[in-house]
């Protein structure tokens, strides 16, 4: 009597089992298919001392000796980009404070020379304002008076930094990203071409260098292979490039000071996305790839990028110099788990 | 009928046993392809996990502190005074370290402006610090605007003014402001601490009572010395310190109002009332009465002057303080035979001993932030300043040696503050740690002091 539904059991256990088989096995079928001339890709056997060895020979790794030519490669591949800035847009009153040109003349402008008149005005009734919340007469000894309170009297508005009516002369020898930035960025379309309109003595002058010859030279023969992530570029074995993430986790770590706690509430893993010129030098500002959406997290986001920054330019072991487009760009996450122990 | 119905039993027996053995059956073919199929998904979330080009890392036991350039403030010569303050804060904040000004790549000529952000990048200036000052007719006034270096941009800004006499405080009221913007933290340099400032020879020491800024400026006594005034505790909640008074007869928990100077007996009991400690409302506060060889818990109702026992029992239990959140209270106790950290229920009730480490536990006290509770340890004649998480697990020493003793948490509960008293002929100092052990410093003062306890932030 019980058997029935014990054998209806088996059977719909074995028929959902199978059709989960078949949907692994399916599943998995249209995988994409390897190019027809797909090159050959190195493969190491290794044993556990070998690996070792390997790891040994990363911390002793002497830094970089020779940079290689670098004009070859930023011919090759042109700079990208700028990365978008950490804040999108930043706040209204740091982009006033932008605006104003670096020191400004001596003699600035008609307007209110010192600004934030609305958060400075309320002086006027200073006294009665301060007082009341902590009256506190000292008791016998009267050293000094216990401190009356003291309120914040605005959120010292960056001043509405001077705007000059006329810009002041220009100095065309400071390094403008975002001109620049501007320029890639109209530059992009032409990109897309076949090579032909992309100028680059538009961007060398920009960018406030002379790129003289720039795709002319040859590439050195020290230096590697470089060509498009696609194509025949040299590849790492798997444990050199295990090694080459071990080691920039190592350097990223020893550049990231965490804020001292964690903030309640689901951990927050900073992304931040990094991109290389092939001496080790940043190609961009790294971008944070999740701010967070919680305000308190922010400090935790903000040390990530300054970890990076402070980790630039990296000494990158010269034996990862060949592999540069396996490096070119990385996603570093920055987990602050283990900050409290 | 009987036999029958052990015949069925029998089959029932048997058709037990066949059903249970297919469904063993089952459950292993089910446990066989639930194993496939995590074994498959572990392997694909592994594969997702190690996409290409990204890198992990995660916080390590290594420390550097996030380095900062105060640049002098522009204004007349307060400024100049405000700005040491402002540095020696940072100095001694661990978490931050202020830049030598000698290796200032630029003169900040008006601090409104962004400063060069490459030439203090190349000085490893993560953050610049710029602000003006002025003074007139009594009053001081000061603004200030943190940069960051790795933007570019402005992350803080803000003015105060207040009396001229104030001007220390308008320098903590930055540094703090500096500090949370950077890590995150609540700010703490605006506060007080209440300590025993202890003079004269060893034999003959006067201690008196006195309240200082936290970085050990303005020190103001609140006793005489005639009398002798120990374990001092600033009230969490206001300006308010409880402390053990040897007047008349038995010693007696007293109080006294920071602001006006009164001073009230906690409670009429006959024997000595001691280690007093407020609740985080600052409305009762909880102390040891000894009652013959023990020692009991009571708190008091700060208004009503009502009492409720908490603890009973022959051992002496002492040291009482009361988690944030008002509803439990730590405390150490001996009734287990050596002296131990227990923690009960605010009302009362059975205590869980959470201390467990080799040597003797005592002066217990509950963090602002509720995480952690520091201790004094001592074993093997050595004293150590501790932490643990309230349910006496994560145990670690900050600091080891003789003799430390009576920690207290700052009030964002990133730093404790101790006595060391290296004995002898000296005397005890008050000294300054984070809670993670990163660094330590003495915090100075005009004599010998011992007992420090970190009261709220200022308002």
């Amino acid at each position: 009597m019980s058997d029935q539904p014990s054998k209806s059991g088996l059977i719909a256990s074995g028929a959902l089992h199978g059709g989960l088989l078949a949907f692994i096995v399916l599943g998995f079928a249209p995988a994409p298919k390897f190019d027809d001339a797909s090159e050959s890709v190195p493969v190491t056997t290794v044993t556990q001392t070998q690996f070792n060895e390997i790891m040994n020979g990363e911390k002793d790794a002497q830094p970089v000796k020779e940079p290689p030519p670098q004009p070859t490669h930023a011919a090759a591949a042109p700079p990208p980009p700028p990365s978008p800035p950490m804040p999108p847009t930043p706040p209204p009153e740091v982009k006033a404070a932008e605006a104003t040109p670096p020191p400004p003349p001596e003699t600035p402008p008609p307007p209110p020379p010192r600004p934030a008149p609305p958060e400075a005005a309320p002086p006027p009734k200073p006294l009665a304002d301060d007082a009341p919340p902590t009256p506190s007469p000292p008791p016998k000894p009267a050293e000094a008076p216990p401190a009356p309170p003291i309120k914040p009297v605005a959120e010292a508005k960056p001043s509405p930094p001077v705007r000059p009516k006329t810009p002041p002369p220009d100095k065309p020898e400071r390094f403008k990203p975002d001109q620049v930035a501007k320029l890639l960025e109209k530059a992009k379309p032409d990109e897309e071409k076949p090579q032909k309109a992309y100028d680059l003595s538009a961007i060398a002058k920009l960018i406030g260098q002379s790129l003289s010859k720039p795709s002319a030279e040859p590439t050195s023969a020290a230096a590697p292979a470089q060509g498009l992530p696609t194509q025949h570029a040299a590849r790492m074995s798997p444990s050199l490039s295990a090694a080459l993430d071990a080691w920039l986790t190592d350097a990223y770590l020893s550049c990231w000071t965490p804020p001292p706690t964690m903030p309640d509430g689901d951990r927050y893993v900073a992304q931040v996305r990094v991109s290389f010129n092939p001496d080790g030098t940043l190609s961009g500002q790294p971008a944070l790839l999740n701010p967070p959406s919680d305000p308190a997290w922010r400090p935790h986001a903000e040390s990530a990028v300054r970890a990076v920054l402070k980790c630039n330019p990296l000494r990158v072991p010269p034996q990862y110099l060949p592999y540069f487009e396996q490096w070119r760009t990385k996603t570093v996450h920055f987990d602050p788990q283990s900050a409290l122990g | 009928m009987r036999r029958r119905r052990l015949a069925v039993c029998e089959r029932e027996s048997s058709n037990n046993i066949n059903s249970k053995q297919r469904d063993r059956a089952v459950m292993m073919i089910d446990k066989a392809f639930l194993r496939l199929a995590a074994a498959l998904f572990a392997v694909g979330l592994a594969t997702s996990a190690q996409a290409a080009g990204d890198v992990y890392v995660h916080a390590g036991a290594n420390f550097t502190p996030v380095t900062i350039a105060v640049t002098p403030f522009a204004g007349d010569e307060t400024g100049t005074k405000l700005g040491a303050v402002l540095v020696n804060d940072f100095a001694h904040s661990i978490f931050l370290t202020p830049l030598n000004p000698t290796s200032f790549p630029e003169n900040i000529t008006n601090p409104d402006v962004r400063p060069n952000i490459d030439a203090w990048k190349t000085v490893n200036a993560q953050f610049v610090l710029t602000g003006r000052v002025s003074s007139a007719g009594g009053r001081i006034s000061a603004q200030f605007r943190l940069w960051d270096t790795a933007t570019g941009e402005q992350v803080a800004g803000q003015q105060y003014t207040t009396d001229l006499a104030n001007g220390r405080r308008v320098a903590h009221l930055i540094a703090d402001a500096t500090f949370s913007r950077i890590t995150g933290e609540k700010g703490f340099f605006d506060s007080r601490v209440v300590f025993v400032d202890e003079t004269g020879s060893k034999e003959k020491r006067r201690k008196r009572l006195a309240v200082m800024d936290m970085d050990g400026a303005n020190v103001r006594y609140l006793t005489t010395g005639e009398k002798l005034a120990v374990t001092p505790q600033f009230s969490p909640s206001a300006q308010q310190v409880a402390f053990m008074w040897f007047g008349e007869a038995d010693p007696k928990v007293t109080l006294l109002n920071l602001e006006n100077g009164q001073r009230q007996v906690a409670g009429n009991f006959p024997g000595m009332t001691f280690a007093p400690r407020f609740s985080p409302d600052g409305q009762r506060i909880v102390m040891s009465l000894s009652e013959g060889s023990a020692a009991h818990l009571y708190t008091m109702d700060i208004a009503s002057h009502t009492t409720t026992r908490l603890t009973d029992g022959s051992g002496i239990d002492t040291s009482p303080c009361y988690s944030p959140d008002g509803s439990q209270i730590v405390f150490e106790s001996d009734r287990g035979g050596t002296q131990q950290i227990y923690v009960m229920s605010a009302s009362g009730g059975p205590a869980t001993r959470i201390s467990f480490g080799d040597g003797r536990y005592s002066t217990p006290v509950w963090s602002p932030r509720g995480d952690l509770i520091a201790f004094t340890r001592q074993k093997d004649g050595q004293f150590g300043i501790g932490v643990m998480k309230p349910d006496g697990s994560g145990e670690r020493i900050i600091t080891e040696g003789y003799h430390n003793e009576g920690p207290t948490f700052s009030p964002n509960g990133l730093f404790l503050m101790f006595f060391r008293d290296p004995g002898g002929e000296s005397g005890a100092k008050i000294y300054m740690a984070d809670i993670f052990g990163h660094g330590e410093f003495v915090v100075p003062t005009p004599d010998y002091a011992s007992d420090p306890s970190w009261g709220p932030l200022m308002k």
